[in-house]
């Protein structure tokens, strides 16, 4: 993961200039707070779950002890948001700093520490929270958090709010006999987009130059 | 005049034991149900769900006793086969077994699924047609609630609403979503039907449980109740008297004069063992469990077939990035899919094909790697946002063909929580499925070139669809077959299986509808003959 | 002569047997609003008025009879002074007296139009169905019907009404339809020891089974407007302040959904104009959110703590039955109208009466109206009746009022013995009282008679 670009994006989104000018972060008293506080700069959040915050501070600690040690210095650099100028403040973030952040940004995002395996008993992730994961803030006016419906039967139907839908016979919605009929033949397909299928190229443009240009959208 | 503890004892209690326990307690029989796991209510399984790290852990949820592991617990399923493929499935140990955690897909079979050798000139026959079975079908259908139109050609383009019913579905369809509607919009061109995937998931309030709401949980667990899970009818069949024995773990079957089973042994988890005597036997102990038993009990094998011919749907699964918005995770985890290669002339050559759409809420998916790219605040949730909104997966499911050499054993040294073999599963992919690839990669192209699509994972590596299939295969020949076409064990006139597992062909559907099917209609007998 | 004579006798009964269109459907419009089917349908079939429906009563069941014009089982030899007789005096054809489980208290006071309309309904519309019932038997002295006579005298007092129009919204045609067809007060008004409704309470609240009918007064109904009772009444769900289940949805269901729009505003209007709100009427106050830590704690502990329920809290329990539709805070889903209501500000959560949040949650709710089929699972069979109770004691203390308790007893209490006021629990005594008084006034009328003509026969 590239370091500038991490810090350029976290300059981008606002997070350095969100972090309070006062330095408190710095001087905030008890570590849970000063967790608490750094939590909510670097997600960009003000109404963090105190109790998960707590939660999450706890096991960071179990699983390093050395983090709170590592929590106060970055606290530290984001303090000095009102004395330094962001730029110098970026270049000031060690790589150590960095993955601090990271760590504690993640948790809140996803709701756990560590791996989850799917399809073996046990693993390394441990469950901080569900209904506090921020992974589902951003798409929550679509999508439901899993296991919590938010609306009743088949308002799936519906074209999703914002979405501009491309033109549909009305027949789409329909299932069986109703429904519109797919062509006859099935096309042949390009030799450009087979080459990513087949893995033999990661984007477009590389399967392109693979397939020399032979692979055109139809 | 004989003491039975029960008319029959059933070894299992997932959706085709309880079914037929069900239907046995309905005639008047009395029945013991033994299971090896806990009985564990709906919304406990929904609290442990959403309190724990691994949500996409379909057993995680449930509970995974020492001496009733799943099918994840770590050495439990030792599997060797091929370098490029690692043989993993999932099955649960609790009442009402491993269709808590299902999707739910209800297909019947095609006729010509039923005749794989005769059409095609590969594979076996099973020794029953399509017609024959399709009563059975019907009341399937009904006791779980499945949701259809009869007016689909579920076979493939070309021909009329396909295959032939004897009454419509039970319940109508759910809306489609708007994914689907985008597939069908542009994939339609292409010459791929979109056609409705029947399922269990009721589309309006049925036998006690409420419409889908679009939890979108189905699997692990449907927190509301809405699609069909074992337990479901665990608790019919209890409430009807059925005697349901918990952490009850069946280890041997007793053979007695003139070769009819005469007990089965059990073991509680403290080691004490327990033996119950009953006139018939249904071993419902799923495709892997099920022929464990008999090889350890040394019953029902002269055919040399049991644990033999395992297959599974192995396919080939591709995610990629939408050129517009589809919002995956809308209604429920799967609808629709593209059946158009479920039976075609290639299948002399090669597995048949059938696409399945996954409308999963991805954020967990997408989230992560967006997190070790870097992205953090207003950037990361407009990734997020952007990326959920347009990740799509499709997968095949696709067939394999029964193999001796395919197969699962009593594991020779591990042993489980009770003392018993763990498993030792030989599963290597024959040139049946592989020679599928070629057509499935057009496809896939077609598809990534509808949706001018960024590929996020290509589908050039194996993955199981965790359907047991044939390892206690149904035949016409006792020398080359576990059950004949009752589900009866050719060896023993009172031992019955009520499992996938005598499925002899695996076709491109998922094979619970039709194992429920074959336990109606193998209770149905034991009724006719109690 | 005589041609003509029988014709003349007939001739009414020909024009009584060829009914015109808008007599029957209003015939059947008023079926619908007065639920005959409620209890007059056949429970084997779903005929909706062959009889059979047994109606639970403290004093044994009593069985709806037959009312399709089957000549055999039936009403079929009913002319209209005989229906108009069991509908104005509760008694048969035959003189027998009905049990005041046919609300004929209220349809004493259905004007002759309407009866005759019903009439002509009844004999004309409906096929008949020639189900047979059996005898209502109830334990003596009740048995003995003609009691219900003196019943009769007391308590059978009916009160002109005029019908108003089904079309025209007002008052006085609310309060034909809440005092006749609707007999609202068979549910809603509270009954005295030999179970006549209390007059002087009208509507102030009563019991079904074990469910509360509420005070449809202001004392409770002070907050709701008119649109929005009659919009409860049409579909049964005003979420945020009422839910219809058990018997209430049954007659959304089969009665109000199907009445017109103006009959309903009707209803609303004239209930909103009884009784008085109470002094410190004020909204519910939004309670504050649960903390999520407090139920979401992590995977358990143990291996048995992953499989049963022992050792979860009202609110864990909550969050994992009934927040997948109901909300993690009890919002409910975010469609509108809402398909999952939310609890809070709800009557039955609010209600310091626990009876219908115990008996919802219970029973469960399945009420199919225009605005479609609304579903909620039994949750009885579902739980031990611990974690019911430690549940319904999360929902009434976290959406209903803090410190509005409910316990393992009053769950058990509820689910097990369908509610009596006091009254019913002494029932076979005031009958046995009554029974008694009856005697006595019987032996002292014999004997003052005696004694009288005693007194007048001359030496």
């Amino acid at each position: 993961m590239n370091r500038r670009h991490f810090l350029r994006l976290m300059l981008a989104s606002g997070i350095i200039m969100s972090v309070p000018i006062t330095g408190s972060l710095a001087t905030a008293a008890e570590p849970e707070n000063r967790f608490h506080r750094v939590s909510q700069a670097l997600t960009g959040r003000q109404q963090l779950d105190p109790a998960i915050s707590q939660r999450l501070y706890a096991l960071l600690t179990r699983q390093n002890p050395l983090f709170p040690q590592r929590l106060a210095q970055l606290a530290e650099r984001l303090g000095r948001s009102d004395v330094l100028a962001p730029e110098a403040l970026l270049t000031s973030l060690s790589e150590e700093e960095i993955d601090t952040a990271l760590a504690i940004i993640t948790p809140w995002y996803l709701g756990y520490t560590g791996n989850p395996a799917t399809t073996r008993a046990t693993d390394d992730a441990h469950f901080v929270s569900f209904l506090s994961a921020l992974m589902y803030e951003p798409t929550a006016d679509v999508t439901p958090r899993p296991s919590y419906s938010q609306r009743g039967s088949d308002y799936w139907q519906a074209v999703p709010d914002g979405v501009s839908a491309p033109p549909m016979p009305a027949n789409i919605y329909a299932w069986g006999a109703a429904s519109p009929r797919a062509a006859s033949r099935i096309a042949q397909p390009q030799p450009a987009w087979l080459a990513m299928v087949e893995g033999r190229a990661r984007t477009y443009a590389e399967a392109l130059r693979l397939t020399d240009g032979a692979g055109g959208r139809s | 005049m004989t003491h039975y503890d029960a008319d029959v004892v059933i070894i299992g209690s997932g959706a085709l034991g309880a079914n037929a326990a069900y239907q046995l307690a309905k005639a008047g029989k009395s029945v013991i149900m033994l299971e090896a796991g806990p009985y564990i209510p709906r919304w406990k399984v929904v609290d442990n769900y959403r309190n724990s790290a691994s949500k996409r852990n379909w057993c995680a949820p449930y509970p995974n006793l020492p001496w009733a592991p799943n099918s994840y617990s770590d050495g439990y399923i030792e599997a060797q086969g091929d370098d490029d493929f690692n043989y993993v499935t999932s099955f649960l140990k609790v009442a009402g077994g491993s269709t808590r955690h299902w999707a739910s897909a209800c297909w019947r079979l095609l006729p010509n699924d039923f005749k794989l050798k005769s059409v095609y000139g590969v594979g076996r026959d099973w020794p029953i047609a399509y017609d024959d079975l399709e009563p059975w079908y019907l009341r399937a259908e009904r006791e779980v609630g499945v949701v259809g139109t009869a007016e689909e050609n579920q076979s493939g383009q070309g021909r009329d609403a396909w295959p032939p019913r004897s009454a419509p579905y039970p319940l109508p369809p759910e809306a489609k979503p708007y994914m689907v509607q985008r597939m069908q919009a542009k994939l339609g061109p292409l010459g791929y039907q979109v056609i409705h995937e029947p399922h269990a998931r009721v589309s309006r309030p049925y036998d006690g449980r409420p419409a889908c709401a679009g939890n979108n949980n189905c699997e692990p667990v449907c927190p509301i109740g809405a699609m069909y899970s074992g337990d479901m009818h665990v608790d019919k069949a209890v409430a009807l008297g059925v005697d349901l024995r918990t952490e009850s773990v069946a280890w041997k079957l007793e053979k007695g004069p003139k070769n009819r089973i005469v007990a089965v042994h059990y073991r509680k988890p403290d080691g004490r063992d327990v033996r119950l005597s009953a006139k018939a036997f249904v071993v419902a102990a799923h495709g892997l469990e099920s022929p464990k038993l008999l090889l350890m009990s040394d019953v029902a094998n002269s055919s040399d077939q049991v644990g033999r011919n395992l297959m599974d749907h192995t396919g080939l699964s591709m995610t990629f990035l939408a050129d517009e918005p589809l919002w995956t995770g809308r209604g429920s985890v799967q609808h629709g899919s593209i059946a158009t290669r479920r039976d075609e002339p290639s299948r002399a050559q090669h597995s048949a094909i059938r696409y399945a759409l996954r409308n999963l809420v991805p954020n967990s998916d997408v989230t992560p790697a967006l997190l070790r790219q870097g992205l953090v605040g207003r950037e990361l949730d407009a990734a997020i946002r952007d990326r959920a909104s347009r990740i799509m997966n499709i997968s095949t499911m696709s067939e394999t063909l029964p193999s001796p050499t395919n197969r699962v054993t009593p594991h020779p040294t591990r042993r489980d929580g009770a003392g018993l073999p763990t498993l030792l599963v030989n599963y290597q992919l024959d040139s049946y499925v592989r020679g599928m690839r070629p057509q499935a990669y057009r496809d896939f192209a077609n598809f990534l070139m509808a949706f001018n699509g960024e590929i996020v994972e290509a589908p050039t590596g194996w993955r199981n669809q965790y359907h047991i299939m044939g390892t206690t295969i149904m035949g016409d020949d006792p020398r080359d077959s576990v059950v004949d076409a009752h589900s009866r064990s050719w060896d023993h006139a009172n031992l019955f299986i009520a499992s996938t597992g005598v499925m002899p062909t695996s076709a491109t559907v998922n094979p619970t509808l039709t194992g429920i099917a074959l336990a109606l209609r193998l209770a149905d007998t034991l009724i006719r003959e109690l | 002569m005589r041609i003509t004579a029988s014709l003349l006798i007939l001739l009414p009964a020909l024009a009584l047997a060829q009914p015109d269109s808008a007599t029957l459907k209003r015939g059947e419009y008023l079926a619908i609003a007065g639920d005959c089917s409620a209890c007059h349908r056949n429970p084997d079939n779903g005929h909706p008025f062959s009889g059979g429906y047994r109606i639970s009563s403290p004093l044994g069941d009593i069985i709806a009879t037959n009312i399709t014009p089957s000549r055999v089982n039936g009403i079929g030899n009913y002319s209209l002074a005989d229906f108009r007789r069991v509908m104005r005096e509760g008694r048969r054809r035959d003189g027998s007296y009905l049990y005041p489980a046919m609300p004929y208290t209220a349809f004493a006071s259905l004007t002759d139009e309407d009866i005759a309309a019903l009439y002509a309904w009844f004999m004309t519309g409906v096929p008949a169905e020639d189900h047979q019932v059996p005898a209502t038997q109830l334990p003596f002295p009740f048995s003995w019907r003609a009691m219900m006579a003196l019943w009769n005298g007391l308590f059978l007092s009916p009160q002109p009404l005029a019908s108003g129009s089904a079309e025209a919204i007002g008052d006085a045609r609310g309060e034909y339809l809440v005092k006749t067809l609707g007999h609202c007060g068979s549910c809603h008004t509270p009954r005295n020891v030999l179970m006549a409704e209390k007059s002087a309470s009208f509507l102030r609240g009563g019991a079904v089974g074990s469910w509360q009918a509420p005070d449809l007064t202001q004392a409770r109904l002070y907050a709701w407007s008119e649109s929005e009772l009659a919009t409860y009444l049409k579909t049964g769900s005003l979420p945020g302040k009422a839910i219809a289940a058990g018997e209430m949805a049954t007659v959304v269901e089969n009665s109000f959904s199907r009445l017109t729009d103006s009959d309903r505003r009707s209803v609303a209007r004239y209930l909103l104009t009884l009784g008085h709100a109470p002094a410190d009427a004020h909204a519910a106050p939004t309670p504050p959110p649960r903390a999520i830590a407090a139920f979401e704690t992590g995977p358990s502990a143990t291996l048995r703590s992953a499989i049963g329920g022992e050792q979860m809290s009202g609110a864990q329990l909550y969050n994992a039955a009934c927040a997948s539709c109901h909300g993690a805070q009890g919002e409910g889903s975010r469609d509108a109208p809402q398909t999952f209501p939310r609890l809070t500000g709800t009557s039955a959560v609010l209600n310091a009466d626990p009876a219908n949040l115990i008996m919802t949650v219970a029973e469960g709710v399945d009420r199919t109206t225009v605005s479609g089929h609304a579903f909620m699972p039994a949750f009885s069979s579902q739980m031990s009746s611990a974690e019911l109770a430690r549940l319904l004691d999360y929902v009434s203390t976290q959406f209903g009022a803090a410190g509005r308790h409910i316990t393992e007893e009053q769950v058990n209490h509820t689910l097990r013995h369908p509610r009596h006021s006091l009254w019913l629990q002494r029932a076979p005594w005031a009958g046995a009282g009554l029974l008694a008084l009856l005697i006595c006034l019987g032996v002292w009328r014999y004997r003052s008679h005696k004694r009288s003509h005693h007194e007048s026969t001359p030496l």
